[in-house]
């Protein structure tokens, strides 16, 4: 099902949401963390993604905040008093504040990127950032980094069998640890070797470096750019809000 | 001992307008003084398909990537397609005359969708997105790729399909030389059977290394054997592969069509029927002492090996290999015989 941000010109929607995104990683408070993440998952919502997609990449990003979650209260504090205090220990609320403020950041970006990634095809995507005026080769370098991140997790899934189908169990053992290194070292040695068959592939066929997109560009219309213009706006006024009420109050 | 000869093809005797690849004296050491080829010489005429023979390790893949100027060297000369691809400004040019399929079809296929991929050659060579895209979707309906697949991730595909997905890429392309580094590896029966009927209707010259001997009796005309870097022999397809002591010194196997004849023949002539041919030592020379081997196979370093020219069950008078594919009532035979 597509909802209007999949016919956002891709250029806009890079740019709205990579704008936006950055927007976001400058808040300081909590609340305005929560509200960034609640209008990336408003965008989330109206972009009609699948739930799941959502939450399976999203789940990945929490698990990157808990420890900040988990960590900076005991050792972040004000002057406020201590919620807890367990001997050496000190659990303070301003320590929180700023672990939810992180993980709520996290989120609310990692929205914003699901997001465009879940309603732009990988290739206009591609096309949209090179002309953003992104150089050939770091479009290049995101197109394969893309690719190869899925053949390495390929290659992991066949190499993990193939330990499987001979015994090997991951246990916290030296001869554990070894062979996970071994199954590393291969991973990244056929990694390597795969990635300079795929560069002399590309050389034989003509490839010398330019970004040539096969689809030609959607026109750019008013409400593209608006659309764009709107969520910049509504980032920036959180961004003086959190500011001028939050800390100036 | 045969002579040691520049190729099956006297390249003085072909127009040089004609050959697409002429490579001579070729050596390639990998760094660490690993010797992949030594002293390589041979010629590939325009819309000749020639096979490149060997076991693992022979050269073959080493050969197809200096030839495409992606491995670079500096011992030998390498003409294809009237470039030489050591030369940095020449080999610019290469990618429009040279195709090349790789082993493995994932090294290859890197694009989001299966029409992106196959188009990506096109638009480097500076055809329009229009172009492009035409050349890709008539490159996808000659390899029989189903139009509705066109935007699916060619890394989802089956072997089969990534293997079209290649061949596609370049064939949008239109080379007037093919490189096919083991094509009909990935590939059920269907699929070779495909591929091979794919092959034989592409005009343009083609280099094929492999070692699916069938597919080279289907699809070529001319053999080259190597092993150890080394070019062993060059000649007439049929006639190298029959070669079975030649071929079992270097680590190969007469195909099976040709073998299993070659077996039967054996069985029916030399102790049942009565139609006995001389012994095979004598069988390999005439009666005037010369070597009965044809003249067309080269060979270097290798001695010669027993090619026998053994009769044929319904025409005795003619050699069984020169046979057409007619099946042999293998019923006639007795049993403690039957192949």
């Amino acid at each position: 099902m597509r909802g209007w941000l999949h016919a956002w010109e891709p250029r806009c929607k890079v740019a709205a949401l990579l704008g936006a995104a950055g927007g976001v990683a400058f808040l300081h408070h909590w609340y305005a963390a929560l509200l960034a993440f609640a209008l990336a998952a408003l965008l989330a919502g109206v972009s009609r993604l699948s739930l799941r997609f959502v939450v399976a990449y999203l789940s990945i990003l929490t698990l990157a905040a808990i420890p900040f979650v988990l960590i900076l209260p005991w050792t972040l504090r004000d002057g406020r008093p201590a919620w807890v205090e367990w001997g050496p220990l000190t659990f303070h609320p301003y320590g929180l504040e700023t672990g939810l403020a992180v993980g709520l950041r996290l989120a609310a970006i990692g929205l914003l990127a699901l997001t465009l990634f879940g309603t732009t095809p990988w290739s206009e995507l591609l096309a949209a950032l090179h002309r953003l005026g992104l150089p050939a080769a770091l479009v290049w370098i995101v197109a394969l980094a893309r690719q190869y991140a899925e053949l390495l997790g390929r290659e992991f899934q066949r190499l993990r069998a193939a330990l499987r189908v001979r015994g090997f169990r991951p246990r916290p053992t030296w001869h554990g640890y070894r062979h996970l290194g071994y199954a590393c070292g291969a991973l990244l040695v056929h990694g390597a070797e795969r990635a300079e068959r795929v560069a002399a592939a590309m050389r034989c066929r003509g490839f010398q470096g330019r970004f040539i997109a096969l689809t030609p560009p959607r026109p750019c219309r008013l409400r593209d750019l608006l659309a764009c213009v709107l969520l910049w706006l509504i980032v920036l006024c959180l961004a003086l809000w959190e500011r001028q009420i939050l800390e100036g109050g | 001992m045969m002579a040691a000869a520049e190729g099956g093809h006297d390249p003085s005797a072909t127009p040089a307008t004609d050959l697409v690849v002429q490579v001579r004296h070729l050596s390639h050491c990998y760094r660490g003084h690993l010797t992949a080829l030594v002293d390589v010489s041979f010629t590939v005429r325009a819309n000749e398909n020639v096979a490149l023979v060997g076991p693992n390790g022979a050269g073959k893949t080493t050969l197809l990537l200096r030839l495409t100027g992606i491995l670079p060297g500096e011992r030998g000369q390498i003409t294809v397609c009237g470039y030489d691809p050591a030369d940095p400004v020449q080999r610019r040019f290469l990618p429009r005359a040279v195709g090349m399929v790789f082993q493995n079809p994932d090294d290859q296929l890197f694009a989001p969708s299966v029409l992106e991929d196959v188009a990506f050659g096109p638009l480097n060579l500076g055809f329009s997105p229009e172009e492009a895209r035409q050349r890709a979707v008539a490159a996808l309906a000659a390899v029989g790729f189903p139009p509705c697949w066109h935007d699916r991730p060619p890394l989802q595909l089956s072997g089969g399909d990534k293997r079209r997905v290649a061949l596609a890429g370049v064939l949008a392309m239109q080379p007037r030389l093919w490189l096919l580094d083991e094509p009909g590896a990935f590939l059920d029966p269907r699929g070779r059977r495909e591929l091979i009927r794919l092959l034989r209707t592409l005009p343009q010259a083609k280099l094929i290394a492999t070692h699916d001997l069938e597919l080279v009796l289907e699809v070529c005309s001319r053999a080259l054997l190597l092993d150890a870097g080394r070019l062993i022999a060059d000649g007439p397809v049929r006639q190298v592969l029959a070669d079975a002591a030649l071929l079992e010194a270097h680590g190969l196997e007469v195909p099976y069509r040709l073998g299993h004849r070659a077996d039967v023949a054996r069985v029916i002539t030399s102790e049942n029927i009565g139609l006995l041919p001389p012994p095979e030592r004598e069988a390999t020379t005439s009666h005037n002492g010369a070597d009965n081997r044809s003249p067309d196979i080269s060979c270097i370093d290798v001695p010669p090996a027993p090619t026998v020219p053994r009769p044929d069950r319904h025409h005795p008078t003619r050699p069984a290999d020169d046979r057409d594919n007619t099946p042999i009532d293998v019923t006639a035979l007795p049993p403690e015989k039957q192949p």
